[in-house]
This record gives structure tokens, C-alpha cells and sequence, in this order.
């Protein structure tokens, strides 16, 4: 995926203003999704009065953010603060409620590591079939083709189906593909937790060398990770960007917000 | 071919559907109802009408559950999202291929040579796919957030086996049901590639022509249309 937005200035790979996203509550007394319901709702003229009845959850409250090309931002936050939200709008999966997101250049995302595998092919097809997949075009992948089976340290498997693959194999594998996309802008969510202790190394150095002179926004609860690649920390709390500076002081305000009890909501 | 990976039969398994069609509906409607079958043998017109069918109905069944079967692709990667129903098109397409290659060999095996019509065959499946693909985008957006829909789809291809000219021709019909059966917008491609691949069969006329390139194009546009509007939500609502 690629995109010259018009509001994105050229001096920027990411730029987002006002972006929220807000999910509807189901409550049990009100019907929730079903063909059964939506049918009943238009006959009995529900929907006319109990539209709004609804409680909202904010899972992203008005987000600005200006990132800039070579900086890698970890973006933290205790469980339920909306990381995982902001980085699904950030991938285009799903839509903003509100407010805008415009790039510059190549988008790219790894939420999870093998998604779109498929059992049956050999890692050689599925190489071939997730580049594709991550938005890799053939020539590409072809070019690459050698770099990537050599940072899985596969070897002799690479003809055999994954589903016979230990998951230490899988996830090696498919963080090879991934790491060797080449975006503007890339988009990670704790994936780099993969493999032995030595492979991890390898991740992070492969993140900072090769995505170094693009933009990279990263979710991670490791903070030695954090530490490891990142330049700045934003912090969020329910929905709302509440830190946004140098790793260091990100990662203390992190610990004080994950510290104190009920910090998010049931 | 992932479809026939750790399978014996391999792509073998394409003929099945046809070979059974063949044997079971060619003794039902020719040997038992001594349907009029224009000198032909009934296998063989049941054969070129199982071609387009079960090319249409394996891309709308494996089109329509291709999103709601896939959530962890839905959920975690972005990709244009129309590629879900519509790559059952490429695969089966390949089917597709293999089964008019036994369609050839059937032919040569009972003697008969297509007439020169057969060049104008492609027509009947371009507007096969369009309708499959056309059903297979409704249906799969609907599936994602109503589930019913999955229920619907082997509902669905039951009736249309029975009410598409597949084992039957058009012309064995009495003369006032005809126009009934010319109404279902697939049932001209399916008489057109048996005009053209089988000698002696009736060509089927210009308004049911019309009528079924209206109906296809409709399908398509509208499912287009609608599956469009409706990917933004999906990994909210699948």
C-alpha cells in the first residue's frame, strides 16, 4: 500500500490530527448483532429512539501525532490503553471514528508474525505467498529471496510444509519475510519477542539497521526492546496520549501508569 | 494447487462432480424421464452443463465464506480485501480448464465434433463469472456480519442446480414453462455453451440474452458496490 496525502507535509512519513475511535457497547439488555435483531429493530421502529441508548467506549480520543522519517517511536501503555487500536487504524484495518491519518510512501505492518501462512505449502510457497500478502511484489521477493532464507537459519526445511515446522522455525521464518519488506513506514506490534534469545538480538539489530533511515512505530511491553531501538516514547491511557517525548522518561511515566492500581477500565 | 495437497486422487477430484452428475442425472432425466435430448447422448448434455455450474458454484460457496472463514487475516494484515472472494476465481478457473480438457476427451470418445459455434463458448463463462463473483461479493460481505448467510449458500445452490438448464435443456421444457426458465439470468450462458459445443442443440434467443447480460452486470455492479461499502467495518464486526 502507498499514499502521497495531500496533508501529509513532505518533511513528515506520518502525520494524524483528532484521530479517535469509538466502539459501541452490547449491553444485555439490548439485542446485539444478528440478522434476528437488525430485522426486528427496523419492524418494531426501535431503532428510531434506542439508536443512542447504546453506551460508547473511546477506545482513541483525539491523537495527534507527527512523526518524522528515522525516528522509531515505541508506543507503550498498560493493557487496554489502545495501543493495539491505534495500531489498527494506523494499518488501515479499520476506520477512524474520527479525525484523519496521512503518510508518505510505503505503508507496511507486522501485528503478528505468520498470519497468513498456509499450513500446506512448503516455506519456499509461503514466502512467496506472505510477501505477497505484506504487499511485496514478485521481483522482490525474488531479489530478496536468498537474504530471507538466510535470516530464518531454515536451511534444509525450506522445501518441507510449515505446518511440520517447530513454531520456534514458524515465527523465525515469518519475521524473516517481514523483515526484509522495504516501507517507509512500518508498523510493528510486539512481534519482536520471537525465537531464542540470540535470534531476538538479531531481530532488534535488523530493525535497527535496515528500518533506520525510515519510520518506524513500535508497541512493545519489553523495555529493554524499547531501549534497544527506539529514539521517542509516546504514552497512552485510556485512548488519550498522555506522554510524548524521550524514551527514558516515556518508559518511568509508563511504570508509574501500569504501577498504579485500576488503570484501565473492565 | 493447495486445494489437492495430501490428497490421493489429486486434481482427480476435479472430474468426481462431473462424473457423478454425469451418471446420476443422465440416467434420472435421460434414461427414466426420456427427456429430449436433440440425438445426443444425455451424459453429454449433462456433461457441458455441469461445466459452467460447478465452476459457478464453487467460486460463490468458497467466495462467500472467504472472509468470515478468515478473521486472523481480516483482523491482522491490510490488503485490498476484494481479493478474498474474488481469488476463488483464479483456482477454479484452473478446475475449469481440467474439466473442459475430460469434456474433450468425452467428446472424442463418443464421436461427435463441436460445430464452429465453439469459438463463441468463452462468452458463456465470462458471464458465468461475472454472476458468481457478483453473488460471491454479497455474500460474503453479508456473512461477516450475519452468519445466516452461511446457511443460505448450500440452500441456495440446490434450487439453482434444479432451476439452471444444467441436466435438462431448455427446449425439452413444455412450451409455456419455457419463459420461466429464461428468467434465471444463468440459465442463457448454460444453453449458449451447449449451442455452441454440442451439435444439434437449439440456440437460445436474443432477449433471454439480454436479459441475462442485464441480470450478471446487475449482480456484479451492485455486489461491487456493496462489498465496498461494507470491508471498512469488517474487522469491527467479524
Amino acid at each position: 500500500m502507498s499514499s502521497e496525502h495531500p496533508d501529509c507535509p513532505p518533511d513528515l512519513a506520518v502525520r494524524i490530527r483528532g484521530l479517535g475511535k469509538t466502539y459501541r457497547i452490547h449491553e444485555a439488555w439490548l439485542p446485539g448483532i444478528s440478522l434476528k435483531d437488525d430485522l426486528l429493530r427496523l419492524a418494531t421502529l426501535r431503532w428510531l429512539w434506542r439508536r443512542d441508548a447504546r453506551r460508547e467506549f473511546h477506545a482513541l480520543d483525539g491523537i495527534d501525532l507527527d512523526v518524522r522519517p528515522g525516528e522509531v517511536v515505541g508506543i507503550l501503555g498498560g493493557n487496554g490503553a489502545g495501543k493495539s487500536t491505534l495500531l489498527k487504524v494506523l494499518c488501515r484495518i479499520t476506520p477512524p471514528s474520527s479525525g484523519w491519518i496521512a503518510y508518505r510512501g510505503r505503508v507496511a505492518s507486522i501485528l503478528e508474525v505468520g498470519t497468513g501462512f498456509h499450513p500446506d505449502l512448503s516455506g519456499r510457497e509461503n514466502i512467496y505467498l506472505n510477501g505477497a500478502i505484506l504487499g511485496m511484489r514478485r521481483a522482490e521477493i525474488n531479489a530478496r529471496f536468498h537474504e530471507i532464507v538466510a535470516f530464518s537459519e531454515i536451511g534444509e526445511f525450506l522445501d518441507e510444509p510449515v505446518k511440520h515446522y517447530s513454531s520456534g522455525m514458524f515465527v523465525r521464518l515469518a519475521f524473516a519475510i517481514a523483515a526484509h519488506l522495504d516501507p517507509d513506514v512500518l508498523i510493528i506490534d510486539e512481534v519482536l519477542a520471537v525465537g531464542d534469545e540470540r535470534f531476538r538480538a538479531k531481530c532488534l539489530d535488523r530493525v535497527r539497521g535496515h528500518f533506520a533511515s525510515r519510520c518506524v512505530l513500535f508497541v512493545s511491553h519489553d523495555m529493554e526492546a524499547v531501549r534497544a531501538i527506539c529514539t521517542r516514547t509516546l504514552v497512552l491511557e485510556h485512548g488519550r496520549l498522555v506522554f510524548d517525548g524521550a524514551v527514558e522518561d516515556g518508559i518511568s511515566r509508563y511504570r508509574t501508569q501500569v504501577a498504579a492500581p485500576c488503570a484501565s477500565p473492565s | 494447487m493447495v486445494r489437492y495437497r495430501q490428497t490421493l486422487l489429486g486434481v482427480g477430484w476435479v472430474l468426481l462432480r462431473p462424473l457423478l452428475a454425469m451418471g446420476v442425472f443422465g440416467f434420472l432425466f435421460g434414461t427414466v424421464a426420456k427427456l429430449d435430448s436433440h440425438g445426443l447422448p444425455y451424459p453429454l448434455i449433462v456433461l457441458v452443463g455441469m461445466l459452467p455450474w460447478q465452476f459457478f458454484a464453487s467460486v460463490l460457496s468458497e467466495g462467500a465464506n472467504s472472509v468470515a472463514g478468515n478473521p486472523a487475516l481480516v483482523t491482522k494484515i491490510y490488503f485490498p480485501r476484494l481479493l478474498m472472494p474474488a481469488s476463488g476465481l483464479v483456482l477454479n478457473t484452473v478446475d475449469l480448464g481440467v474439466n473442459c480438457l475430460f469434456l474433450a476427451g468425452v467428446m472424442v470418445w463418443y464421436g461427435i465434433a463441436p460445430p464452429w459455434q465453439v469459438v463463441f463458448a468463452p462468452l458463456a463463462l465470462v458471464l458465468m463469472a461475472m454472476a458468481a463473483l457478483g453473488a460471491a461479493l454479497w455474500l460474503s460481505a453479508l456473512t461477516v456480519r450475519y452468519r445466516d448467510f452461511r446457511a443460505l449458500v448450500p440452500v441456495l445452490l440446490q434450487f439453482g442446480i434444479l432451476t439452471t438448464p444444467v441436466a435438462f435443456t431448455v427446449a425439452a421444457l413444455p412450451g409455456e414453462w419455457r419463459w420461466w426458465a429464461w428468467l434465471n439470468p444463468l440459465a442463457w450462458p448454460v444453453e449458449w455453451l451447449r449451442w455452441c459445443v454440442l451439435p444439434g442443440t437449439v440456440m437460445p434467443g436474443p432477449k433471454a440474452m439480454l436479459l441475462s447480460v442485464a441480470g450478471c452486470s446487475l449482480l456484479l455492479f451492485s455486489g461491487y458496490w456493496f462489498f465496498r461499502r461494507a470491508e471498512a467495518r469488517f474487522a469491527d464486526v467479524i
